[in-house]
């Protein structure tokens, strides 16, 4: 850009090529283990304490091990904080199983009372887990609408109920634009453009499901039609052996099949979050493979199982990389991520928030 | 020792990564970036926790950023606190793993068979009637709504055949508050269930297909077993107890719900059989064999479909109660093994003959 400042000669902008940047993860399944099971063992031996330690060494390690650019995302949550939310929580709780046996309707006053809060717990969980996330010195920041939110979250709850769930991609429409208009990355905003319906996503998964199940039943269907023929003339036995085999390979088949409708779900999301979601003039962009993201899940899903969960944070790592890897930035310039600015301080931005520390509840949306 | 390393400095609210060297000299931090030297007391730099292999990073108390990868001499040098350096150390040692891994698996095996089974027992033991008598209330309350009962049920005690032996039971156990009702709807099938509180109901289909009075004194007596050992609260708090359990392993996933079927229907095979040892200790008093209740339940399960081995073997690893098969057969091994008892005990039940006079036909 030198050029262009000197004096006297037109200013013709450098054209430079648009850079793809795609997220690293560098998580390792074998050193998160070995954080896992201490993480586990700590919070089993104190009663369940540490488990605030383990929730923000799990998810520092997760978001240490992000890279964008060759730097990485950082969690900066204070475990004392998650603690005394998890108590009030759980003291909470402890009240509403309880407070039956004092008075029949309190259970209900603090069930009213719990709905009233859902729209404040979200927003302030929201900005919480935002406000401790940082990349390259910066956090990340949500503005904070509490009037829209009880707005919109009360009007598409009641509209989702009364149309039995039917307005559901519209309800998810209004929360995508409530949360991303409002996400800030130092001084700098997210842009959702909100220009597009989720409605071909959800009714394209609808249908695909169908598909899919009545189309196993025609497989399982003939199959078995073939076999019971069959076995009038082959023994009997072998025949019975074959139609159990058939009868768990339709049951995984069918379980594997809802692994791939999730996967779909995911994958067009994400296409849809690259055409409508931008920070400044950087776009994002979804590699995600619907087939692998589900055979993904599915085989994790068996890991953990067949496993009796030990074999859960190599299933962590396996899916984070995957996710993550699939995912880029397109910026304009190579020089797009040292222009980040921040002119809030550290202690403006975390500590001012203090009552967010008591609603720790995760919102997890992959990135 | 190394004291001074290569890294990237951020400058207050940038994102921009300059190359820097960081050095650390008695009580002192110096930054050198873009030629310029930054000077810091040790005491206002704050490090953050080693993890893994993830980058140190030095904030500054200008609100700076020094990025460091890690290095085991930085926690010597920047005095980070001593907990998580041991923390850190259980998390990179082999042997520090297995341990943990091996005390993971005894305590979770000794949590889920003896922990948790002999708690829930002794909570559920020393609960007072009126706790239980509340969620008896709940529970019929919302059987009611649910419309699978209907709100005026029978008493039982008020049939010819049941009176007798229901005030015998009433006799032999006050402490329970035995209530015995009948459900007429047809809603939940030929059934019978026990509450908390001391309430067994039986439905009237259940009565009509296992036919004989004397096989539905046997599932009676199954029931009063649930009551007698507290079953319904033991199982309660052991469902409780596991899912506190997942949580705090496995953490706020979905995939806990799995597990969680498999673990608690374990629990409950063992209950029935708690309850059926019940049935079959009565049933000897009475002077009967223990496999009439193996065969209440046959007649019970009578039209159910055929299903193959596999099934079978799937069931049982998933179903809340042992197979039928399963069941007779224990309670036919349980007899022999009790014959000598059943001889004391018969002096002391004179009294208990109408069920004996009814079973031969």
């Amino acid at each position: 850009m030198e050029d262009s400042q000197t004096p006297g000669v037109n200013p013709i902008p450098v054209q430079q090529e648009p850079q793809t940047l795609q997220f690293e993860f560098r998580g390792n399944g074998w050193e998160f283990f070995k954080i896992w099971i201490v993480n586990t063992v700590l919070t089993v031996i104190t009663l369940g304490i540490f488990s605030a330690w383990a929730k923000v060494r799990t998810k520092r390690y997760l978001y240490g091990n992000s890279y964008l650019g060759g730097q990485n995302f950082e969690y900066l949550a204070d475990p004392i904080k998650i603690l005394k939310g998890r108590l009030i929580v759980g003291g909470f709780f402890v009240l509403y199983l309880f407070s039956g046996y004092v008075h029949f309707a309190l259970p209900i006053i603090f069930l009213l009372i719990l709905v009233g809060l859902t729209p404040f717990i979200i927003v302030k969980s929201i900005a919480f887990n935002l406000a401790y996330t940082s990349h390259r010195n910066i956090r990340f920041r949500f503005e904070k609408d509490y009037p829209e939110a009880y707005k919109r979250y009360f009007l598409w709850v009641f509209i989702m109920v009364i149309t039995i769930y039917i307005g559901f991609p519209a309800a998810l429409r209004r929360f995508y634009d409530y949360l991303f208009n409002r996400v800030k990355y130092g001084d700098t905003k997210f842009t959702f453009k909100n220009t597009e319906s989720l409605y071909p996503i959800y009714i394209g998964a609808f249908f695909l499901n169908i598909a899919i199940v009545v189309g196993l039943g025609l497989i399982a269907g003939a199959l078995y039609f073939v076999v019971s023929m069959l076995s009038a003339t082959i023994a009997v036995t072998g025949a019975a052996g074959f139609i159990a085999v058939g009868y768990f390979a339709f049951i995984i088949a069918a379980y594997g099949a809802s692994f791939y409708v999730y996967a779909v779900i995911r994958t067009w999301t994400f296409e849809y979050f690259a055409r409508q979601l931008f920070i400044d003039d950087i776009r994002l962009e979804s590699h995600l493979v619907a087939s692998e993201l589900g055979m993904l899940n599915f085989t994790n899903f068996l890991l953990i199982l067949f496993t009796v969960g030990l074999g859960t944070p190599w299933a962590i790592i396996r899916f984070r990389r995957y996710t993550l890897e699939k995912l880029s930035l397109v910026l304009p310039s190579k020089e797009k991520l040292d222009q980040f600015v921040s002119s809030q301080s550290k202690s403006e931005s975390a500590e001012g928030d203090a009552a967010a520390d008591i609603f720790d509840v995760d919102f997890d949306f992959g990135f | 020792m190394t004291y001074e390393w290569k890294a990237e400095y951020f400058a207050k609210g940038s994102s921009k990564a300059t190359p820097c060297t960081i050095r650390v000299l008695g009580d002192q931090v110096f930054v050198e970036v873009d030629g310029q030297t930054h000077r810091f007391p040790l005491g206002e730099v704050e490090v953050s926790d080693r993890l893994g292999n993830i980058p140190r990073k030095v904030r500054l108390p200008d609100d700076s950023m020094v990025k460091i990868e890690d290095h085991p001499d930085i926690d010597e040098l920047f005095g980070t606190s001593e907990l998580n350096v041991f923390i850190h150390w259980l998390e990179s040692h082999r042997y520090a793993v297995i341990i943990a891994l091996a005390s993971l698996i005894s305590f979770s095996y000794l949590f889920y068979f003896e922990f948790l089974p002999c708690s829930a027992k002794m909570i559920a033991s020393v609960t007072p009637q009126n706790v239980k008598e509340q969620l008896d209330k709940s529970v019929i309350n919302s059987l009611e709504t649910l419309k699978l009962i209907e709100p005026e049920r029978e008493a039982l005690i008020e049939r010819d055949d049941y009176k007798e032996f229901i005030e015998q039971q009433l006799e032999k156990y006050p402490e329970l508050h035995l209530k015995f009702e009948v459900i007429k709807g047809e809603e939940i099938g030929p059934n019978a269930f026990a509450i908390a509180g001391g309430t067994v109901m039986v439905t009237e289909k259940l009565i009509e297909k296992v036919g004989s009075h004397v096989y539905v004194k046997a599932i009676l007596l199954h029931e009063i077993g649930h009551i007698y050992h507290n079953h319904v609260l033991q199982n309660i708090i052991q469902r409780m107890g596991i899912s506190l359990f997942l949580f705090a392993v496995i953490g706020a996933d979905d995939i806990t719900a799995v597990p969680m079927l498999v673990m608690s229907s374990a629990y409950s095979r063992d209950l029935e059989r708690e309850a059926d040892h019940f049935a079959a200790d009565a049933l000897i008093g009475y002077d009967l064999e223990p496999s009439l209740l193996a065969k209440a339940l046959e007649e019970l399960t009578e039209d159910q479909p055929e299903s193959s081995d596999t099934e079978k073997q799937f069931d049982s690893f998933t179903s809340t109660h042992p197979l039928t098969e399963e069941r007779s057969e224990y309670l036919r091994n349980y007899q022999s093994s009790r014959i000598s008892k059943s001889d004391q005990s018969r002096q002391d039940d004179d009294d208990d003959q109408t069920l004996k006079e009814e079973v031969e036909p």
